[in-house]
């Protein structure tokens, strides 16, 4: 008895030694304990001071990594209700959505949290293109990209689990979309799918990518990405240059800065989800189709090219895009200006300027497509020439001589690639909000106008 | 950056912490209130104040929900909290806490639920979802008088009961006016003339848009070759409501509810005579028809410009006749394909 009683004397210093096995009393100082931290893991121990200008980053990383775990964890409590069947799969989320206590918090909070990470995560692919900050890090590059898509991936396969009409069309006309990969789309499509259509088989499929398969990769990726950014010399800068030269201790000036970012994210994600619900449309009709039938946003500026060509729209412009983006740190190794904005002082003139160009091209394409009459000819020339002349052809070879006449001018390799970026960017969003405004038969409506069955 | 601005930036950011937890804190406050103060919740609370008898028994409070023969789950009496109850049918009791009125025969609210005949999301608290509003898209509308009518085809031949005056003479109209020749009725089919296309979940459509594609067909699709119906309906806005809720009632399936496994299994000992309530039908033979619904119809419908025998055979041209669409699955108890 005597012997409990001491024990339980000594308890909460027991309990200590206890939870923190093969530490020594001695061992209890600042550098012992911040070596043994998870989070100081994440970090290096000092950081220059010039990456804490919020301007540096714009926090991006950050923001999107809090959004991920935000999605981890309302994704797990989602699935305590979800149930992946084609019969019960719409009703279980009308349970959650009107029933379960927190339940439309929930899928609101999941589903904004799902739309801001694929922006987020693209605005940072756009950041660490623009600083330059892929210099000399060929592999977290790479593993960047692959993140990007997986967001997009998770993004797209979750869409289809609330199974309303909303969601069945969405997901077909994407996945029809994989046809226009030539040799191995209807294959893709197939294996994505389960089937020729969406259905049982292609539910389960995407349930089981959108909980397990494609987060576990995310998670191993994430890891990787933040592991490699300490590996290769901290955040975005050239270590040689002398305005990189002062540095100051991540805790606490980097780690207060962070939570603050994380908190006034939680706080404005919160606020969404609480005032604006989740769409949820009704149950999924195989014989009303709903007019027009859209993409998720991310996908709708291919959408929209596919409009005009099948083949440049599915295939040739988001393959160039990708093989540009992940060619971009072996073709671009200039050191100079690394992790400063647009490279050298004279660049974002010249970005500027292939701006303007490209938004000017943009509105001319699309003017002359939707009112000179352009498609009607084309319609009675050879098939081959609505591939050749369209809107994303137009945008993709203007982006080719915006690349090879910046090089030519401003002897810069990143000039010329972060212009063609500037070009292909405007063609992305473009598309997007054009395809954006379309109403029903793919008609064109002014966001004011209100849509009609006959234009 | 200084040693001093770093110093103040850093006192600032310590106080901009505590104001990003304070805000934290104050939003997941918010949404437990907000949680709180749902419609349902709010009206049940208003329900209490009004009978302060049932506020002693716990099981008035909380999500109230059927849970139907069909396994569908309606939540519609979470706030109608007095549909089923006997002393709160009087006209004086406020709308949403009034019980049904009369006329529900055997279809228990228990066992039928509400949206099997009145549509709109049961599942929904929502008060704008669970009632369907036109603005709601593609979710089922809400159906009141007359239109309700078109869930009675969900079980029963229009007409067959009383109640059903629109329904039955929708689906008179719809054979008079030879709708039938161009819009076949039965999936993937082709109509007589080989141009209408099929029409069995037409009643997916808003009511306006059925009544803009019969009265005007060019509105909904330009290229359409539907002669307009427009100075037949004009002045016959009966005629044309009746059309409506015919056509309203052709998306229904069967309710797979409590009544149809009964009479399943009581076909095998009485077949026929459990649907129509008449002389004890044969199901013997080639066909001995002695459906004396059908056998008053059978001149009116002029079933002999299909039918050899005169009366309707239930195993072919059955997925034609819009009186007989929705009972081809009870036909076939008694008939094979073959007929």
């Amino acid at each position: 008895m005597s012997t409990l009683r001491a024990n339980a004397a000594t308890l909460p210093a027991n309990l200590k030694r206890g939870m923190r096995p093969g530490v020594r009393p001695e061992d209890d100082t600042l550098t012992h304990r911040m070596r043994r931290n998870f989070f100081f893991h994440l970090h290096p121990v000092r950081v220059a001071t010039r990456t804490l200008e919020p301007k540096a980053t714009l926090g991006l990383g950050v923001i999107t990594l809090t959004l991920f775990v935000v999605l981890a964890l309302s994704g797990v409590l989602l699935m305590i209700y979800y149930i992946p069947t084609p019969g019960e799969a719409y009703t279980s989320t009308q349970d959650i959505e009107y029933a379960v206590t927190f339940g439309a918090f929930l899928r609101a909070l999941h589903r904004w949290a799902g739309h801001a990470m694929v922006l987020t995560a693209f605005l940072h692919l756009l950041r660490v293109s623009f600083t330059g900050a892929y210099f000399g890090r060929e592999l977290n590059w790479t593993i960047g990209l692959g993140l990007f898509l997986l967001t997009l991936g998770l993004a797209f396969t979750g869409y289809l689990l609330p199974w309303d009409q909303l969601a069945f069309w969405a997901v077909s006309v994407s996945s029809n979309m994989l046809d226009y990969i030539p040799w191995v789309g209807g294959f893709l499509k197939r294996i994505l799918l389960g089937g020729r259509e969406v259905g049982q088989a292609a539910l389960i499929r995407f349930y089981m990518l959108h909980v397990a398969f494609l987060p576990g990769l995310m998670l191993g990726l994430i890891v990787l990405h933040i592991w490699r950014v300490r590996k290769d010399g901290g955040l975005a800068c050239d270590p040689e240059a002398p305005e990189n030269a002062s540095s100051v201790p991540v805790r606490p000036h980097l780690l207060l800065r962070e939570a603050v970012l994380v908190l006034v994210l939680l706080t404005l994600l919160c606020l969404t989800a609480t005032f604006v619900t989740a769409p949820l449309g009704g149950a999924p009709d195989i014989h009303n189709p709903s007019n027009p039938e859209k993409t998720p946003w991310y996908f709708l500026w291919i959408q929209e090219m596919v409009s005009y060509s099948a083949p440049v729209g599915g295939f040739v412009f988001p393959g160039v895009l990708l093989a540009g983006l992940f060619l971009l740190p072996l073709l671009e190794r200039e050191q100079e200006g690394v992790g400063r904005w647009f490279g050298r002082p004279g660049n974002p003139a010249v970005l500027g300027v292939s701006l303007v160009m490209g938004l000017a091209f943009f509105v001319l394409l699309e003017w002359a497509f939707m009112h000179q009459g352009v498609v009607s000819w084309l319609a009675s020339r050879p098939p081959l020439s609505r591939d050749l002349f369209n809107p994303a052809t137009g945008m993709l070879v203007l982006s080719v001589i915006v690349f090879a006449v910046t090089g030519i001018l401003t002897r810069s390799t990143r000039a010329a690639f972060h212009a063609a970026i500037v070009v292909l960017l405007v063609a992305v969003i473009g598309f997007t909000l054009v395809a954006w405004c379309r109403g029903p038969m793919w008609a064109f409506f002014w966001p004011w106008e209100e849509w009609t069955l006959v234009r | 950056m200084s040693d001093r601005e770093l110093e103040h930036q850093h006192r600032l950011l310590r106080i901009s912490l505590l104001v990003a937890v304070c805000a934290l804190l104050c939003v997941l406050v918010l949404i437990v209130i907000r949680t709180q103060q749902a419609p349902w919740r709010v009206l049940q609370e208003r329900f209490l104040a009004l009978n302060p008898a049932d506020a002693e028994g716990s099981d008035a409070l909380g999500i109230r929900q059927y849970y139907t023969c069909a396994r569908e789950v309606d939540r519609c009496p979470t706030c109608h909290l007095g549909i089923d109850r006997s002393d709160l049918a009087d006209e004086s009791v406020p709308l949403p806490f009034r019980a049904h009125g009369p006329g529900l025969g055997r279809h228990l609210p228990d066992r039928v639920g509400c949206s099997a005949c009145h549509g709109g999301s049961g599942r929904a608290l929502d008060p704008l979802v669970a009632h369907g509003r036109p603005d709601q898209d593609a979710r089922d509308p809400l159906m009141c008088q007359p239109h309700i009518q078109a869930s009675c085809a969900r079980c029963h031949v229009p007409g067959a009961r009383a109640g059903q005056e629109y329904l039955e003479q929708g689906a008179w109209l719809y054979l008079g006016l030879g709708c039938m020749l161009c819009h076949p009725l039965h999936e993937g089919g082709r109509g007589g003339l080989d141009f209408g296309p099929d029409l069995t979940m037409i009643g997916r459509k808003d009511t306006d848009y059925l009544r803009d594609s019969l009265i005007e067909p060019t509105k909904n699709f330009p290229g359409s070759t539907m002669p307009s119906f427009r100075l037949a309906l004009k002045k016959e806005p009966v005629a044309t409501e009746s059309l409506l809720i015919y056509l309203e009632s052709l998306v229904l399936d069967r309710y797979p509810g409590c009544g149809t496994r009964e009479r399943t299994r009581s076909l095998v000992s009485r077949p026929c005579a459990t649907c129509h309530a008449g002389e004890e039908g044969d199901a013997s033979g080639r066909l001995k028809h002695r459906c004396p619904y059908l056998l008053k119809k059978s001149d009116e419908l002029r079933c002999a410009n299909c039918h050899a025998t005169g009366i309707p055979p239930a195993g072919r041209g059955g997925g034609y006749c819009p009186l007989l669409k929705q009972h081809r699955e009870a036909c076939s108890a008694c008939h094979d394909s073959r007929g």
